[in-house]
């Protein structure tokens, strides 16, 4: 009985129990990184500013619109994440909140944002850059490679 | 429309003054009450009573004043859990009084009935000719304040704690309630930026500057609550789908 005891507390949340909390969590922060630092406070893009300027009231309206969608799906992720997070967990939420395994995820997860986010929407899109101009395509290319490295490095922390 | 020194708001300021002072006096009593508590309640009242000073005019003002007052203060002191330090604090028949309080409370600490305070207390206040009214009546403007601070503190506390409540729900119905609120303040803000059906007779510079004070100030203010839920959360106790079967336990 202290056997099976040890046993559940030891082996807390499987890896493979919080990888989808994690990583989902780690999108919809990820995706908070990326809507309140650059589309708010360096105003660098908004979602669809390639295709609407943002000049323009109409223009404006409809990239404040499509914002808005994105705020709603980030904060949805946010949220689911952290419900699935509790209904996975098993141990003392110190434990899990402590652990390199679900910070691991939770960088990956924000890497996989910005990949997906730079594949899709800055390269085969085109729907907006990180930061318009000349030197456009060389911002693109840096925020897919943080991704990258957000991706690599929360794979390796996580074990 | 300069409400910097509204006289009424001194009441409100002097009843801030006195829960710190109180709480203070109890947990320095108690001598093993958490520091960090005390901390966030103490920073709650500090909160309120720089939102009640605040030496500012016009609509963004009045949006910086009012997220202060409806939904940071509150959190804070909500975390500071008053209701518990109180309770390990006065002899017990008293306590028991105060239990049976809260238990009166049932109807009141509910995600539904918080949500409706607070959200028909927005859209009473910027929907309605109220908020112009506030402006020129310091008394009607101080009981806005009161119900956003009454009705931002019971939310927090149904949502996050940690002070006991009564039948309080999951953990996923109270992100629910919590995703609620954050999709209807960010529709009012981005109405109230637009102008649309709101009845805000201010400059429409003010008024987008308000609305986007609101709109973000809400995020980082649901922010912090969604942490405040995340870090009192406590586990239930059960075996992990499938782990009785192929658990290396049995």
């Amino acid at each position: 009985m202290a056997g099976s005891r040890r046993g559940m507390t030891t082996s807390t949340t499987p890896a493979s129990g919080i990888a989808l909390p994690g990583i989902v969590l780690g999108v919809g922060l990820g995706g908070f990184v990326d809507g309140i630092l650059l589309h708010q406070l360096l105003q660098w893009h908004h979602l669809l500013s390639t295709r609407y300027s943002v000049d323009t009231v109409d223009g404006l309206r409809m990239n404040t619109f499509a914002d808005g969608l994105f705020h709603t799906v980030t904060w949805l992720a946010v949220l689911i994440g952290i419900g699935l997070l509790y209904n996975r967990m098993t141990a003392d939420r110190r434990q899990v909140w402590g652990s390199r395994t679900l910070w691991g995820w939770m960088l990956v997860g924000w890497g996989l944002f910005n990949l997906v986010e730079g594949l899709i929407d800055h390269q085969i899109l085109g729907i907006h850059h990180v930061h318009g101009g000349p030197q456009q395509l060389w911002w693109d290319l840096g925020f897919l490679g943080f991704g990258a490295v957000l991706v690599g490095f929360g794979w390796l922390l996580r074990r | 429309m300069n409400h910097a020194h509204h006289p009424d708001g001194g009441l409100l300021l002097l009843g801030s003054a006195t829960l710190a002072v109180t709480y203070e006096l109890f947990a320095t009593v108690r001598g093993d009450w958490s520091r960090r508590r005390t901390m966030s309640f103490l920073a709650g009242c500090a909160l309120l009573v720089v939102a009640l000073t605040w030496d500012g005019d016009g609509f963004r003002a009045h949006m910086a004043v009012h997220l202060t007052i409806g939904m940071l203060a509150p959190l804070a002191l909500a975390l500071g859990a008053p209701v518990t330090l109180l309770l390990r604090s006065i002899p017990r028949p008293a306590g028991r009084a105060v239990g049976r309080l809260l238990a009166r409370l049932r109807g009141v600490a509910n995600p539904v009935v918080t949500l409706l305070l607070n959200l028909g207390g927005l859209t009473v206040l910027y929907f309605t000719p109220l908020y112009a009214w506030t402006t020129r009546h310091p008394g009607a403007q101080l009981l806005v304040h009161v119900h956003f601070l009454l009705a931002g503190y019971l939310f927090a506390w149904v949502v996050a704690g940690p002070d006991p409540a009564p039948r309080r729900p999951s953990v996923p119905a109270r992100l629910v309630a919590l995703g609620v609120a954050i999709a209807f303040h960010a529709v009012v803000s981005q109405m109230m930026y637009a102008g649309v059906f709101v009845d805000l007779p201010v400059p429409v510079a003010e008024r987008e500057a308000g609305a986007t004070l609101m709109y973000y100030g809400g995020d980082i203010a649901e922010l912090l609550l969604a942490v405040a839920l995340v870090s009192g959360w406590r586990v239930r106790r059960r075996w992990p789908r499938g782990r009785a079967v192929a658990g290396p336990v049995v």
